[in-house]
């Protein structure tokens, strides 16, 4: 298997001129990973403040004023068709508190 | 300032070898060049991470320049997919001055190690042309030993199979 003369394969090694050529080019390579370092930093921290707001202003719209409104419209409405309950008027209250209801549901 | 002396020292006693092997690898002195100057790079940031007196650095430095020669040549291969420039195969776009101590047989050497895979390719030449053991390679390329002696073989069948090829 090793009769493959691998050896016939040689490479000049780095001359002196070679050497201070890649030596030249090490600051600037240097410089220019820690400016990619610093933008990747300072993107990932404009992603997670934008993320931080998304998720707060999320937040706000489920726990904020809407939900409370309908919260109260629910517990109005649920009031109302207790109130016609006890008066025994069966007119409107079959469907009317049931569709709250649902809406509130498909909202929440 | 004894840290400055122990890159310059680390960077000193490595540089040629590890540019042997990468412009080996990718068939170029001038990207050779230029990936050696990345692995420096990364040598000095690994050394600014206070790593231990007994590091083992050459395995590191290799394990280092073969990801950089592949992440290379993949580039190449999309960029010459995308139509980016003309380039032909690696093993066509080898500069002379790569082969110049040896004739037609270093060429067509050079051309079969062109045609193996990465994988392939960083094993052989890291265990013939680097001299490193088979547990030293096994660390360069997180793999079992066995998987290195099997890789290694099956390498040198396939350039010598290719070579057969090529010559009648």
């Amino acid at each position: 298997m090793d009769d493959v003369n691998f050896q016939a394969w040689q490479v000049t090694p780095l001359s002196a001129q070679d050497t201070s050529r890649v030596r030249a080019t090490l600051a600037g390579k240097l410089q220019r990973r820690r400016a990619r370092r610093v933008r990747q930093r300072v993107l990932t921290a404009g992603v997670m403040m934008l993320i931080a707001g998304g998720l707060w202003r999320w937040s706000d719209l489920r726990t904020g004023p809407q939900l409370a409104d309908l919260r109260g419209l629910l517990e109005t409405s649920i009031a109302e068709y207790e109130r016609q309950s006890l008066v025994g008027d069966q007119r409107s209250t079959r469907s009317e508190p049931l569709e709250v209801f649902h809406e509130v549901a498909i909202l929440d | 300032m004894v840290a400055q002396a122990t890159v310059d020292e680390l960077a000193a006693r490595h540089s040629n070898e590890l540019f042997g092997y990468l412009v080996r690898f990718v068939g170029n002195r001038a990207v050779a060049e230029d990936l050696l100057g990345d692995v420096l790079v990364k040598m000095m940031e690994q050394h600014q991470k206070s790593v231990d007196a007994g590091f083992a650095w050459r395995p590191w430095l290799y394990r280092v320049a073969t990801n950089q020669a592949i992440s290379h040549l993949r580039k190449e291969k999309i960029r010459q997919w995308v139509g980016l420039d003309g380039l032909d195969v690696v093993a066509d776009e080898c500069d002379a001055s790569v082969h110049i101590d040896a004739g037609q047989s270093s060429q067509r050497i050079q051309r079969a190690i062109a045609r193996l895979s990465p994988k392939l390719k960083s094993t052989l030449m890291l265990s013939v042309y680097q001299g490193l053991s088979y547990k030293e390679i096994a660390e360069v390329e997180h793999i079992e030993v066995g998987t290195v002696k099997s890789r290694l073989n099956e390498a040198k069948r396939l350039v010598k199979s290719w070579l057969e090829e090529s010559h009648g």
